[in-house]
């Protein structure tokens, strides 16, 4: 009889776990395809600032620095998204990514204050459109943001917690927020 | 709260609207069962039949009573199924029922680009496939709704005033509410009630409807008027039983919708995290003057669909959305309603594009008279023009914008705006009007109050005014459009019209361009050349009158015209340019030219049209005159061109 009750306590605690295991495999997974979201939205603004400097070229005569500022900071961002694209849970190559993505919105953000200077340049119906795109793109990724620190706080929360806290914890994918 | 128990207490709500349905029904057979009796005692001779020997005639009766029961539940149940069914294919079938037109997702107009965009990144916030997205072109009020069953089916639909007043962030916030009805799973509930809705309002629509057809036939034997009087009493018992259906639409409405609007402004900041947006978007649903108004007449159906409503003489108890300041006052506690009056005088608009320093007029004229300028902003209106049509539309007194944005006045507004300044003139041409058509002396009344606006109205708003009008006009009948046109004809014609003087280009202008539209609306594909004229030369007499005429609009002596003719064809025509004739009887032969010179292919138009602009602009100078020939020749020639900046002052 005590066999019997020890056998279900271990069947129900194996069932326990397993369902543990397929839940954090599930939150993990889902933090993965919230970075794949956000990652789709990054290599739209990536490329979206060729066409925009290919129009602001024309207009813009002095600043050339601006220009060469935000190329560059697009250049250095897409080499981090490749590293991250790589290895999407290592919290460094996240962090540099991060950091790279920062710069670009403070280059891009200069080149608009540059570009507020060149009334022709901003009533053109080019620039128009790129702006639109562009600070649609930024609203994307601040979203698809939000979708990912939820994501990655729900699984951090799931792996710190009682019970699995125990033994997966070190297992956390480190929670990594970029703006 | 999380989502599974938003969805959940929607499957409540729903639960709710059932039961509700089924008192509906209830009631509606008792009332049916109340009427058949009522027909008994009318019809019986017995005059012993008292209200109490009704039990006997019930009990004696059994199966009058039953049939009346199953005939009535199967008619409300029938038709609330036939409703449902056609709503099976989706929200597309709403939005397409209200007149919505389907915005591709690479659209390029900035405006419909925006909204698109706002869809799309407000799908990632919600993490919900981007639904379809419908604008109702014709709707001026700011309004917006999610229709469908699930949210690969789910549409959002917004009206055209939202797009034109609302800012970008105030746009995110009305998208954010309507995506939290698609998630929340209201749109569902919605597309339920909309089936159920119809099924106890269908015995006052069918009542209703034998009352209106009834009004139209007229019987003069007397079989028939008994048969008149007997249509005329079952018309109005149904409307009278149905009208429980009504009362009984508006409190499951109402009970089930209220505050889940309160939960959908929530989540559209919850969304956004940014709270002034949908905020914003209420204030101006506030203040704006056609309120959230739809003109669609199954609007009334899908009320309760929309992000606000038209308040109107039902108290709040039957009001399908919490009143609106309200919803302000929860998103931002401190909102003062002394706020709404500075809103309500700031022009509204969607702040694309960003409105640059006001140019003095004189400049942006000479900016935009540069040929290629202009020739780029065929079809492809700039900043400029668009701050230039803003400026304008709040430049037209209210009362004619409303009455331009509705099907019923928009004949009127046509008609008031061709009324002369000139007092006797005016006289003359609203006598004309009295022999011409039938007026009801109401109808007489509003356009006169139409007119007085009217008379007052720059001459520069004319053309703008008719073309807002102009998607209202578009609903009336065919053959009400052909008689407009020539009625318009008519009325310039009496305000000193005429072919030998230039003075009247304005009023040419006006009657042309309403021809040309009005025309194509009729029929898309006449008025079309069939037969294509591929070198200029051969319409060379034709390309003569236009720019004599043009030269003759824009100079009062006729040095001046001959050197503008001169610029313009010299650079179409430098081989051999024409000689500089005014036309005798211009109007006509400007009429028959512009037809004959639509059959140009694009490219010789195009160059017709920079040497066009080369005339208008040699004194440096646009009238109002010069602009408005040179929007109706584009129009005339297929190839529209925003309004111009014209030199008010010259």
């Amino acid at each position: 009889m005590a066999g019997w009750i020890f056998l279900g306590v271990v069947i129900l605690l194996l069932g326990f776990v397993i369902g543990l295991y397929n839940r954090l495999v599930t939150l993990r997974n889902r933090v993965k395809n919230a970075f794949a979201q956000i990652d789709v939205q990054l290599t739209r603004r990536h490329d979206l600032i060729p066409n925009l400097v290919e129009a602001v070229k024309g207009y813009i005569k002095h600043e050339r620095e601006t220009l060469e500022a935000v190329i560059q900071a697009r250049n250095v961002a897409m080499a981090g998204l490749k590293a991250v694209e790589a290895n999407p849970t290592d919290a460094r190559a996240m962090q540099q990514l991060g950091g790279a993505e920062t710069a670009l919105t403070g280059a891009l953000s200069r080149l608009m204050v540059v570009a507020e200077a060149y009334p022709d340049l901003k009533a053109s119906q080019n620039m128009m459109q790129l702006t639109e795109e562009l600070s649609s793109t930024e609203n994307r990724v601040a979203f698809s943001r939000q979708g990912y620190n939820d994501s990655v706080m729900d699984y951090n929360n799931a792996c710190e917690m009682f019970p699995s806290g125990v033994d997966v914890a070190k297992r956390a994918v480190p929670k990594v927020s970029f703006s | 709260m999380n989502f599974f128990e938003h969805q959940q207490r929607a499957r409540q709500r729903t639960t709710l609207a059932v039961l509700l349905f089924i008192l509906a029904t209830l009631a509606i057979v008792a009332a049916t069962n109340l009427v058949v009796l009522g027909f008994v005692a009318f019809l019986s001779v017995d005059p012993y039949l008292s209200p109490a020997s009704y039990g006997n005639w019930i009990s004696t009766h059994p199966r009058a009573i039953l049939w009346t029961s199953l005939i009535t539940v199967g008619l409300v149940a029938g038709a609330s199924l036939y409703r449902m069914a056609t709503l099976a294919s989706g929200g597309s079938a709403v939005a397409q029922s209200l007149g919505g037109t389907l915005i591709d997702a690479g659209t390029r107009d900035p405006l419909r680009r925006q909204l698109i965009n706002v869809v799309e990144e407000t799908a990632i916030a919600a993490g919900v496939p981007a639904p379809q997205v419908y604008v109702l072109e014709s709707e001026g009020g700011i309004n917006a709704f999610a229709a469908g069953f699930s949210t690969s089916d789910a549409v959002i639909a917004v009206t055209r005033g939202t797009l034109e007043s609302l800012t970008r962030d105030e746009l995110q916030g009305v998208i954010a509410h309507e995506f939290s009805h698609i998630l929340n799973g209201d749109m569902r509930l919605n597309m339920r009630l909309i089936g159920v809705s119809f099924g106890i309002l269908v015995i006052a629509l069918a009542g209703r409807m034998i009352l209106r057809g009834l009004s139209h036939t007229r019987s003069s034997s007397d079989r028939g008027g008994q048969a008149l009087l007997l249509g005329m009493a079952a018309g109005v018992t149904l409307v009278a039983v149905g009208y429980i259906g009504v009362l009984f639409t508006r409190l499951i409405k109402a009970a089930v919708s209220r505050h889940r609007e309160f939960l959908a402004d929530a989540s559209a900041v919850q969304f956004t995290r940014n709270p002034h947006g949908i905020a914003g978007a209420l204030k101006k649903i506030a203040v704006s003057p056609l309120r959230a108004t739809l003109t669609s007449a199954e609007s009334e159906e899908i009320g309760h669909m929309l992000i606000a409503e038209r308040h109107r003489l039902f108290d709040a108890l039957f009001a399908s959305h919490p009143p609106i300041l309200e919803r302000i006052r929860t998103l931002e506690p401190s909102f003062d309603p002394s706020e709404l009056e500075k809103i309500r005088l700031a022009p509204m608009t969607s702040g694309i594009p960003s409105p640059p320093a006001p140019a003095p007029l004189s400049q942006a004229a000479q900016l935009a008279l540069l040929p290629l300028a202009v020739i780029a902003t065929i079809g492809n209106p700039g900043a400029a023009q668009l701050t230039a049509a803003a400026q304008r539309r709040s430049d037209i007194p209210l009362a004619l914008k409303e009455a331009a944005h509705s099907p019923q006045d928009a004949l009127a507004v046509v008609l008031a705006v061709v009324l002369s300044q000139d007092v006797p003139t005016r006289g003359r041409q609203l006598a004309h009007l009295r022999t011409r058509i039938k007026l009801a002396p109401d109808a007489l009344a509003r356009l006169e109050a139409l007119a007085s606006h009217g008379t007052r109205l720059a001459p520069a708003l004319r053309l703008p005014l008719l073309e807002i009008a102009f998607p209202a006009l578009r609903q009336r009948p065919p053959e009400q459009l052909r008689a407009l046109v020539v009625l318009v004809d008519e009325l310039l014609r009496l305000d000193g019209w005429n072919e030998a003087s230039f003075t009247s280009v304005l009023d040419y202008a006006l009657g042309r361009l309403l021809r040309v539209q009005l025309a194509e609306a009729l029929m898309p594909r006449a008025g079309r050349p069939a037969q294509p004229v591929l070198k200029l030369h051969a319409l060379r007499s034709e390309t003569q009158t236009l720019f004599a005429v043009m030269a003759q609009a824009g100079h009062d002596d006729e040095r001046h015209a001959r050197a503008a003719f001169d610029a313009g064809l010299r650079r179409l025509l430098p081989m051999a340019p024409p000689d500089f004739v005014v036309p005798s009887g211009w109007i006509t032969t400007l009429d028959n030219a512009l037809t004959r010179l639509d059959a140009l292919p694009p490219a010789i138009k195009q160059a017709l049209i920079e040497a066009l602009v080369l005339t208008v602009a040699h004194d440096r100078q646009v009238t109002l005159g010069e602009a408005e020939l040179l929007r109706v020749v584009c129009a005339s020639l297929h190839c529209p061109l925003p309004p111009l900046v014209a030199d008010a002052s010259a």
